[in-house]
């Protein structure tokens, strides 16, 4: 795969130096830092702004556990939209006015361009959710108490895969869609398309349900995690793969 | 025989319902600087653009080094430079930057790299330029984006219109460049300035609403057209012009006021006989002087002034 490496290289440096690293990332650490905060001030925030005559709400006692609840939650709304928001234009943004066509005519292959901006935001994806998810786990336990952190960190496990698996989602749109807008609203239209199916039976065994298991695991419970996550690498593979054979077919 | 580095036959682009190439056909001599003129909107773009394999043709033949350049292998982009008509860079990088990242995708060595990055900075005139390129002027851009296509020492450059946004001084440098490659790389650039080609190429192709209407070494073009002109003022010129108009020596005849232009294709045979035809016709002669066509007044005439 002529030119990965080189190629690779800048995307790693373009997300360092310039505003990408501030967007996926910062919705993460957003979503790391509000949780815990706004979890320890909730019974405050009832106490002084929920108050109706003749109506009582009774938070009861906030723990750990509602504070990371609360971050998986950000992270399942929150940061999936970002992921597909952010990237709609991974494919064609560069070439849009960009860059891409004097890369494009030096020997960089079409799969290397393509593999190469794959592996450059998903590895920004998962050190941010992991430096994220630390810093929810570090104010979590100054506010609460360190709380149930093996949960934790498989249930971030189980969304960080869907979040991969949107992000190839979004590379796969990017390749046919010259416009990042329209790619992006494809890929949020998926999105909901997939939560409406993950309340059915059927889809079960599938990976439209990682989201739902994230939580059950958060919950303690024992989660049925291998068909699901199998199913997520063999359609991310595809998705990845028509991204290639429609890229490297496509006139720039 | 050497191989063509570039070989287009019959080639039609469309987009929707519009012919941007109609049957283009073109061979482009190994070590030539090539000249590619044509108007605005004539479809030079979209040649070079099939040249590159960032396009493919609707349908005929595009060869580069004898292979075909969509989709592009990378053996075959590695022997070719490329600059866009409008360049685009990362605009986060320096120029320097771009000029390594560019050399890392051609996989040069560091040593090498090294020297050519430095050697490009100083040709381009952004040595010591540190500013982001998102900073730059768009000359400078121009000739960042020269120096680019020139960082694998490519057998054959292709430049879309690389002079049109400098200036006089940087335009002349660009020029003196190009022609410095001259048997060292095919140089193929599409121009619609008409003395850029006149001071640098040695052949030229004439496209016109995507076809080429003519294409030879530029003496032959001139030749063809009639290599030089004669302009003579007489008190008569429309019947002076009806006299010579089926001379052997003349290719084209207009009048213009009192003047009566005359484009010859052998000068000593209309300069020998043109006295005596005026004074045959009892004509009084104001005016006689000979001089050489231009290549634009080549162009017009075959383009029809559309330009």
């Amino acid at each position: 795969m002529s030119g990965f490496a080189a190629f690779a290289r800048k995307e790693l440096a373009e997300i360092v130096r310039t505003w990408r690293i501030w967007v996926v990332p910062g919705v993460l650490v957003f979503a790391a830092l509000s949780a815990p905060i706004l979890t320890a001030l909730l019974p405050t925030l009832v106490e002084r702004f929920g108050e109706t005559p003749g109506i009582s709400i009774d938070v009861g006692q906030v723990t750990a556990l509602d504070a990371y609840t609360e971050y998986l939650g950000n992270l399942t709304e929150l940061a999936a939209l970002a992921v597909l928001i952010a990237y709609g234009g991974l494919i064609s943004g560069e070439l849009r006015g960009g860059p891409g066509v004097l890369v494009l005519t030096k020997p960089l292959s079409r799969p290397a361009y393509v593999l190469a901006k794959l592996a450059a935001q998903a590895s920004l994806l998962i050190v941010a959710t992991a430096a994220a998810t630390a810093l929810c786990v570090g104010v979590t336990a100054a506010l609460f108490e360190v709380g149930p952190v093996g949960d934790v960190l498989t249930a971030v496990a189980l969304w960080l895969a869907y979040a991969l698996w949107l992000l190839c989602l979004v590379l796969a749109l990017s390749s046919f869609l010259s416009a990042p807008a329209a790619a992006s609203a494809a890929g949020v239209g998926v999105y909901v398309l997939l939560a409406v199916l993950s309340q059915f039976s059927f889809a079960r065994p599938t990976w439209v349900r990682l989201p739902t298991l994230a939580g059950d695991a958060l919950a303690g419970g024992a989660v049925e995690a291998a068909w699901p996550l199998l199913t997520a690498l063999l359609t991310a593979v595809a998705l990845v793969a028509v991204a290639v054979v429609r890229f490297g077919r496509r006139e720039i | 025989m050497p191989e063509r580095p570039i070989e287009l036959e019959g080639v039609v682009k469309t987009f929707g319902g519009v012919r941007a190439l109609d049957g283009v056909t073109l061979s482009v001599p190994p070590g030539s600087i090539y000249g590619f003129l044509g108007p605005n909107g004539s479809g030079k773009t979209t040649t070079i653009r099939c040249l590159t394999g960032l396009a493919r043709p609707t349908s005929g033949r595009v060869s580069v080094f004898g292979r075909r350049p969509f989709p592009a292998p990378p053996e075959l982009l590695a022997r070719i430079g490329y600059l866009p008509d409008v360049p685009r860079f990362y605009e986060w990088m320096s120029g320097a930057e771009f000029l390594r990242f560019a050399g890392t995708l051609f996989g040069l060595e560091r040593r090498v790299l090294d020297e050519r990055v430095d050697a490009l900075l100083e040709l381009s005139g952004l040595r010591g330029v540190s500013a982001r390129i998102g900073g730059y002027s768009r000359g400078m851009k121009q000739r960042l984006g020269v120096a680019q296509a020139l960082v694998n020492a490519p057998d054959l450059l292709l430049l879309d219109e690389p002079t049109s946004a400098l200036d006089p001084l940087g335009r002349k440098e660009i020029l003196d460049m190009i022609a410095g490659m001259r048997g060292r790389a095919t140089v193929f650039f599409s121009t619609h300035i008409l003395a850029d080609v006149e001071r640098t190429c040695d052949t030229v192709a004439i496209l016109d609403r995507g076809t080429v209407v003519a294409e030879a070494p530029i003496d032959e073009l001139r030749r063809r057209a009639g290599r030089h002109r004669v302009v003579v003022g007489v008190d008569d010129p429309a019947r002076l012009a009806t006299a010579v108009r089926d001379r052997e020596w003349s290719t084209a005849v207009e009048t213009e006021g009192a003047l009566v232009r005359i484009a010859v294709n052998d000068l000593a045979a209309a300069q020998r006989e043109l006295p005596a035809v005026i004074a045959g016709l009892g004509l009084a002669l104001h005016r006689l002087d000979a001089d050489e066509i231009s290549l634009e007044e080549v162009f017009v005439d075959l383009v029809g002034g559309r330009s």
